[in-house]
């Protein structure tokens, strides 16, 4: 080869790198720029995939369930999932795979981000802590930058307690934080004098002195504005309407905290652990879940919040195709489901390939990559680097689902 | 104005905190709360006041509080959180059948501390006579088992060499990791909680020949959940019902327990293990992904490859690789976990791997693993000789030359469990009558459940205590505005407005040493009599909003 061609050819391989790095895997690390919320709905107890996203309706795995068209060329829904059958221009769906098929252990290694399980004696931050983290550090809303619905506290382990979840149960939220004016009265009062004995402290100094005054301010504009932004009565009826169903007012009080700038909220929905009666009660969940999704959807479009927000919908596992004695569906953790939803990213997307009687995968995702894009997306870097701190690794490793799109 | 000055011209002379006072009453407020999980009462802190000032007096102060019996309750939960699965709800009679045995059996003056991993490691049988039984979990597998117990006993992060070879500590392969897996592949645990499921168990047992165990085990199970039905209706209704709250089963809903319940639910669900009767000369245990059958004909043990085939009870042979004298793994998980729980962050973080250390740390660890080994693995003492380190005495170190390594970070915060103890356990438990006639749960058991009450009661919707507690917004805004915490505050305020035995300078220092474990400075005693009125109505008399400052104070919460 000549001199010449030798460099010509060197220039427009380097070109051809910078350009597409997806040679190296590198494209799949891609961030919607304008996110600014993520949801995190949490299916506990492992939904069953074949009575959501990945019917199969001519294989007797599939049971009784109908299958229905999309919007999206060649992907079919479950019956019970009319509503986001017509949104699916506006998701991308997963095929996922993994190995564990032990609630504990599987909901853990979801909950902390795919790094490894045990997140609580290592003192890892939750998913949702780490997209408050990405999403919120900069921002002061006054409320929690991560809010919890349905279920136990989230840590926020080495990022720093601010990122901890702030726990509230949406039906009674706007009573649990109804305080009399009498009350916020003596508190202002109250606060006054804490604030004179702050700079008195003989230990007032210390580091972990000012994060708690961080806290307490916050807490004291939970206790102020409260009862206002987590009471879902404060919608109109129309609105409460379409979140009808028994996880409505989560969906709705996620709408509502939006709204107000959190950052970072996870649903916790449980009851998806079908051993028998799989088809009555996984039926009666989706619809409850559809009606709810779709619901929200239609508000953020018409809030513009769409583009700005990530939901991710996921169980820790599947269900086994076979059907059981007891019409219900076991353990399964070979294939199960995801879905991404945002108006940020390319509608449409289909990822990994089930068998037609839903035990074999082909391409299927694993929970690191889904971990990896969803982190990704709402710009979470690789490491959380501190001054005087030995980096902690945020990011599962790996790379994030190849071929991911964003718009 | 008299009075104010010679209020000033006291506490100049009297009440005039000193470096060296600051730092005795910050050792006093840590060694509470780190030894019995709670802080000092009034006269507990003047008392340990005095002493330290007393020829050894920290010594002594350290001796007293290792004597006393809530110590020893707090290790043995230790214990259990650390090998325990997952982080587990203190008080439910599972745990405390387990902690009330390890305090028996396993902390004792020559207790060996090696005997309790070992037992936890082969623990089989029925819970109810063996309570061990609950360091293990229903669903758990010989992948899980290996995991965690590579993990919490030999702080050895042997579970990523599940898939692979591991890719950072490349002696760590995964022909190990099976092979360990291999020893707990015999263990079939059990949850009976229906009469159909002790059916099905006794079916198996005797089919897979456990004859040696499995027979026995059925037996117990049988004379346990049949037989003494009555007995544990007695027991539990004391522990439950009547004056008791917990009527909705509580507690045992969340173990997944229930007390009664109609049908063909057993009275007193039990976890079961036991070993079926096979050789471990070939093991073979299934990889869910690929369904890949993982065959081996011997089990091994990890890093020296050593072939194990003996006729023993596999998992003895693992307990006793575990924790013998060849590897030094155990005695390093082991410190660092003490070290941890002690003083807020182990020598190596995370405390489940020391396998990799960096040399600093490795001298460190080394150090401390020494002490244990000298101290023939009693782990009372050890902890005695931690808090009687300078280690312990001082406030933070560092080390050196180590541009990764963490600050040692010694301030706290409590943990909700530590406030809900320390304000509302006298309040609540202590004034209440408890019940009488108890035979087996006794009184412990009552105090506990109290006690996982009033933590609810204190910080709702909080599963786990531990975790809650520590300096979230949420705890700040419970504590600032809950009905629990505004009741707690007005009584205590309403004592100060009321009790005219007692000075405001008096009270208001009671109310500085429960809080905050030292006397207020000059100014602040100053800043606050001013503040506080007892000769206008109570509303009127600022003595509720000054408490309010107080215990919203972040002073109160950390440590």
């Amino acid at each position: 080869m000549k001199r010449r061609n030798f460099i010509k050819n060197a220039a427009a391989l380097t070109a051809a790198l910078t350009l597409n790095s997806n040679v190296f895997g590198r494209r799949e690390r891609r961030q919607v720029g304008n996110l600014k919320h993520f949801l995190f709905v949490n299916l506990r107890g492992a939904p069953s995939h074949m009575e959501m996203f990945d019917p199969k309706p001519n294989h007797r795995n599939g049971g009784p369930t109908k299958a229905i068209e999309t919007k999206t060329e060649g992907l079919i829904f479950a019956e019970h999932f009319a509503r986001m059958a017509e949104r699916s221009d506006k998701m991308a769906i997963m095929r996922m795979t993994s190995t564990d098929n032990n609630h504990q252990t599987a909901q853990d290694f979801l909950d902390f981000g795919a790094v490894r399980a045990n997140g609580a004696v290592l003192n890892r931050p939750t998913m949702g802590a780490m997209a408050a983290h990405s999403l919120a550090k900069d921002k002061d809303t006054g409320l929690p930058c991560f809010v919890s619905m349905g279920g136990r506290q989230h840590v926020g382990g080495f990022l720093g307690n601010k990122y901890s979840s702030f726990t509230v149960n949406p039906a009674s939220a706007g009573a649990d934080f109804a305080v009399s004016e009498e009350l916020k009265e003596n508190i202002r009062k109250a606060d006054e004098i804490r604030e004179k004995l702050r700079k008195m402290s003989p230990v007032g100094e210390s580091e972990i002195y000012h994060e708690e005054t961080k806290n307490q301010k916050s807490a004291l504009y939970v206790i102020e504005n409260g009862e206002k932004i987590f009471d879902i009565n404060q919608e109109t009826a129309a609105t409460r309407e379409k979140f009808s169903g028994a996880n409505g007012q989560s969906f709705l009080l996620a709408k509502r905290l939006i709204q107000h700038g959190v950052s970072s909220m996870q649903i916790n929905i449980g009851g998806w652990d079908t051993h028998s009666d799989n088809f009555n009660r996984t039926g009666a969940k989706v619809v409850d879940l559809d009606i709810a999704l779709d619901a929200l959807i239609t508000e953020l479009i018409d809030m513009e919040k769409f583009d700005e927000t990530l939901i991710l919908v996921c169980g820790e596992f599947g269900r086994t195709p076979t059907i059981n004695r007891d019409e219900g569906r076991d353990h399964f953790s070979n294939v199960f489901n995801a879905a991404l939803i945002s108006g940020g990213i390319r509608g449409g997307q289909v990822f990994g390939e089930s068998s037609n009687d839903g035990y074999k995968i082909k391409n299927g995702v694993t929970r690191e990559e889904l971990c990896h894009t969803a982190l990704s997306l709402v710009g979470t870097p690789p490491r959380f680097e501190e001054k005087n701190k030995a980096p902690e690794r945020l990011l599962p490793t790996g790379f994030g689902i190849k071929g991911f799109d964003v718009n | 104005m008299i009075r104010k000055t010679i209020l000033i011209v006291y506490l100049f002379f009297c009440c005039f905190i000193s470096a060296d006072q600051a730092d005795d009453y910050q050792l006093i407020r840590r060694l509470y709360l780190d030894v019995i999980g709670r802080l000092p009462e009034v006269n507990e802190f003047v008392n340990a006041e005095k002493t330290l000032q007393e020829n050894n007096g920290y010594s002594k102060l350290v001796n007293k509080l290792l004597e006393t019996s809530e110590f020893k309750e707090n290790l043995s939960f230790q214990i259990l959180r650390h090998y325990g699965p997952g982080i587990t709800v203190q008080s439910t009679v599972g745990m405390i059948r387990a902690r009330q045995h390890i305090e028996k059996k396993y902390l004792g003056n020559d207790a060996d501390f090696r005997d309790l991993i070992a037992d936890i490691l082969t623990a089989k049988g029925i819970e109810a006579y063996n309570p061990l039984v609950r360091f293990y979990r229903q669903d758990d597998t010989p992948t899980s088992l290996t995991d965690r117990f590579t993990e919490r006993v030999l702080g050895m992060p042997l579970g990523c060499a599940q898939c692979h070879d591991h890719k950072f500590y490349p002696e760590l392969l995964q022909k190990d990791y099976w092979g360990l897996a291999g020893f707990f592949n015999s263990t079939n645990i059990r949850y009976l909680s229906t009469s159909k499921e002790l059916k099905e168990f006794r079916k198996e047992a005797q089919k897979a020949g456990a004859s040696s165990l499995g027979d026995k085990v059925y037996f117990n199970t049988w004379m346990y959940l049949e037989a003494s039905k009555q007995s544990i209706l007695a027991d539990r209704k004391m522990a439950y019902t009547g004056n008791v709250p917990y009527e909705s089963n509580y507690s045992m809903m969340k173990e997944g327990d229930y007390m009664e319940s109609p049908g063909s639910k057993l009275l007193d669900p039990q976890l079961v293990i036991y070993e079926p009767k096979i050789s471990n000369n070939k093991v073979k245990i299934q990889r869910p992904l690929d369904n890949y059958e993982y065959e081996t004909y011997k089990a091994s043990l990890p890093l020296k490859g050593k072939v194990v085939n003996g006729r023993d009870h596999p998992r003895n042979k693992a307990a006793l690789w575990m924790t013998g004298s060849n590897l030094k793994f155990f005695d390093r998980a082991t410190a660092n976990w003490v070290v941890n729980w002690l003083m807020g962050k182990g020598i190596k973080m995370p405390v489940t791997d020391v396998y990799f250390l960096e040399p600093e740390q490795e001298r460190e660890l080394e150090i401390y693993a020494g002490q244990l080994k000298k101290l023939n693995y009693n782990l009372p003492k050890f902890i005695k000789k931690i808090l009687l380190s300078d280690d312990y005495r001082v406030r933070n170190r560092t080390y050196k030359n180590d541009e990764s390594s963490q600050k040692l970070r010694r301030l706290r915060y409590l943990s909700g469990f530590q406030m809900a103890e320390s304000f509302f356990h006298d309040l609540d438990v202590n004034t209440e009558k408890q019940p009488e006639g108890n035979t087996r749960f006794s009184s412990r058991a009552w105090v506990e459940f109290k006690k996982i009450q009033l933590m609810e009661d204190t910080f709702p919707d909080s599963l786990e205590p531990q975790l809650y507690g520590d300096g979230t917004v949420m705890q700040s805004q419970l504590t600032a505005s809950s009905n629990r915490w505004l009741e707690y505050i007005t009584n205590l305020a309403k004592e100060g407005f009321s009790n005219t035995e007692k000075t405001p300078e008096r009270w208001l220092t009671e109310v500085y040493v429960r809080l905050f474990t030292r006397y207020p400075t000059v100014e602040e005693i100053i800043y606050l009599t001013g503040l506080v009125k007892r000769d206008s109505a109570f509303e009127d008399s600022n003595f509720k909003e000054v408490v309010w400052a107080l215990v919203n104070s972040p002073e109160m919460r950390v440590y």
